[in-house]
């Protein structure tokens, strides 16, 4: 072997990851405070820092601190959980389709909260409705799982996840059309619209340990991602466990996207749209690809819930409404553009 | 000193023998080649001696010690394995691509040390694939993907290299480099086993062949003794021309022969 190679290449894009993901953290953070700020009752910024301490004007405090304050960390953690998650099972699955809303986990899910909303159980305890959610999102994941044990091709795993997410939506209608009153109706379907409008730090706390280890999950499954573009056994030569990084994705994908969903209702292609855009950024590394998801996602749901309080027309948009008005034309031309084949 | 020992290894691949009794013994420096007709049981005789597949039977040995008894990461430094069909799904770079080969020393959130960038740097230029090093892997020609896929495997610089029909879509001054690459790699005390159609590279470049049938071995030695015309109609029921060239045997399949039975 000559070891009388010439310099040695830059090993690009480690240094210009570690910006981007500072980058993204840093729009994240200001978008967090645009979120606070801005309202209904204008709030200027310095006051709004002070309130979140509980110093300043009573309304002040109690606008910023139950109202706006849990908003923003949710929005914080939805997307972040969108955007993480379609990224991974971006890596996981080997294509750029896969997204949780996609291959039918955010329905799952959603059918799992409706259940519980459905039957009275959320009544029971405030437990019942994220995990009956989690459970849902968990079976979803579960059979791509199976499917993608068996060696089914990925076209088929997608396709089995459109057929998942189907069947949850026409359950979900199905309990719509039984619903005993018109009032558990319209709980469900505004339920289903997705929001983030009246959130409390009850909700934030109910699914912040569900959010941040199906996130830490995730976050650290690069490496198996990785050796997975190489397809599954050259990632095993490599000594990577594959059957063990199945179980992370799906696990992770389900806590993550299971709590999102029982939250703030079905928000979807999140999970498309962020890796996608930043993926030429990383040199298709889908290691590389995870934070900055996560930050991405996060946002765009944190821009996507100030748009919606800024566009004061009528009755306030449903942030899944915003998210799919943009996201599904995005789809479409996503799947135009890949024609060629080679997954760009 | 590397030494690679299968003893019986039988797998079972969709309810029938795949591979039955398979044995070899083979160490430091030597290129062996497998060779046979298509299902002969060579891949999955690579497979099984790399750990990716579950034997029914049998045992395999590195340096004495049971190959399960390996860490994974053990393992894969000390084994590169370089897969059929090179199958790359991102459009990531041809650089990108040929660092995979360097996880097995990487930490889990470390990323590629000044070792790993030169390690990298090598065996794109051994692979003759640094003049790409920046294209996308997934845009690269067959022969271009399998040189990148090639030095995929040569970064992880193991002291074994399994290679799975490396020079199947290269053209002849391709093969010919790749097949010197894999030699050289031996004269630096690498094991070679690769897996091999094409006879004439095969009797040329081999130490030893190892001939399946049916999932069975049913010859093995010095390249001479198992290209024996007998052998070949055997194995591949085919008649073939041996001729010398540069005080070199060569074997070209010629003919098809009438299948008996």
């Amino acid at each position: 072997m000559s070891l009388a190679v010439a310099p040695p290449p830059v090993m690009s894009a480690h240094r210009p990851t570690l910006w981007l993901t500072a980058a993204l953290g840093v729009l994240c953070v200001a978008l967090m405070l645009a979120s606070v700020s801005i309202g209904y009752v204008p709030i200027p910024l310095g006051d709004v820092a002070l309130a979140a301490f509980g110093i300043g004007a009573e309304t002040d405090v109690v606008i910023v601190q139950e109202l706006r304050l849990p908003r923003a960390l949710l929005a914080l953690m939805i997307g972040a959980s969108l955007g993480v998650s379609g990224a991974a099972l971006q890596g996981l699955l080997l294509n750029p389709l896969a997204e949780p809303g996609v291959v039918g986990v955010s329905a799952s899910a959603g059918l799992g909260a409706v259940i519980v909303i459905y039957f009275g159980f959320a009544d029971h305890s405030s437990y019942a409705l994220p995990l009956s959610a989690m459970a849902g999102a968990g079976i979803c994941t579960g059979v791509l799982w199976l499917l993608a044990a068996r060696n089914a091709p990925t076209l088929t795993l997608i396709l089995a996840g459109v057929a998942i997410g189907g069947l949850a939506v026409s359950l979900t209608s199905l309990a719509l059309n039984l619903s005993p009153n018109p009032w558990a109706m319209s709980e469900i379907i505004f339920w289903l619209l997705g929001s983030l409008r009246d959130r409390t730090f009850d909700e934030v706390k109910l699914a912040a340990p569900f959010v941040l280890t199906g996130v830490g999950l995730l976050l650290v499954s690069g490496r198996a991602l990785e050796a997975l573009s190489l397809g599954e056994e050259a990632a095993r030569s490599l000594g990577v466990s594959v059957a063990r990084a199945r179980a992370q994705v799906i696990v992770g994908v389900s806590l993550a996207v299971g709590a999102s969903v029982a939250v703030a209702g079905s928000v979807g292609f999140v999970g498309l749209v962020a890796p996608h855009l930043l993926r030429p950024l990383v040199g298709w590394a889908p290691a590389r690809l995870l934070a900055p998801s996560a930050l991405c996602g996060a946002a765009i749901i944190l821009a996507a819930d100030v748009l919606i309080r800024l566009i004061a027309v009528g009755p306030e948009l449903h942030l899944g409404v915003v998210t799919s008005l943009v996201g599904a034309p995005f789809f479409f031309w996503l799947i135009l553009s890949m024609r060629g084949g080679q997954g760009r | 000193m590397t030494r690679l020992r299968a003893r019986g290894v039988t797998v079972d691949l969709g309810g029938r023998a795949a591979l039955d009794g398979f044995d070899l013994d083979a160490g430091a420096g030597e290129v062996v080649g497998l060779i046979g007709a298509n299902g002969a049981g060579k891949s999955t005789a690579l497979k099984a001696m790399a750990r990716l597949l579950r034997r029914r039977a049998g045992e395999v040995r590195l340096d004495d010690r049971p190959i399960e008894r390996f860490g994974a990461r053990e393992l894969a430094r000390r084994l590169a394995y370089l897969p059929q069909g090179h199958q790359v799904n991102w459009p990531m770079s041809v650089e990108r691509l040929v660092g995979l080969g360097r996880l097995p020393w990487r930490g889990p959130f470390a990323g590629p040390s000044a070792a790993d960038a030169i390690a990298v740097a090598d065996a794109m230029e051994r692979a003759d694939v640094s003049r790409f090093a920046g294209r996308a892997a997934t845009e690269l020609s067959g022969g271009e993907r399998a040189r990148a896929a090639l030095a995929r495997a040569l970064a992880v610089e193991a002291e074994i290299l399994f290679a799975d029909e490396p020079v199947a879509s290269l053209d002849p001054y391709h093969q010919l480099q790749v097949m010197e690459l894999l030699r050289g790699a031996a004269g630096d005390g690498t094991l070679v086993i690769v897996v091999l159609h094409d006879l004439t590279l095969a009797s040329r470049f081999c130490d030893r062949l190892v001939l399946l049938a049916e999932g069975r071995l049913v010859a093995e030695g010095a390249p001479s003794e198992v290209l024996a015309p007998e052998r070949l109609a055997q194995a591949y029921g085919v008649e073939g021309f041996v001729g010398e060239h540069d005080a070199e045997r060569f074997v070209l399949p010629w003919r098809r022969l009438a299948r008996s039975g």
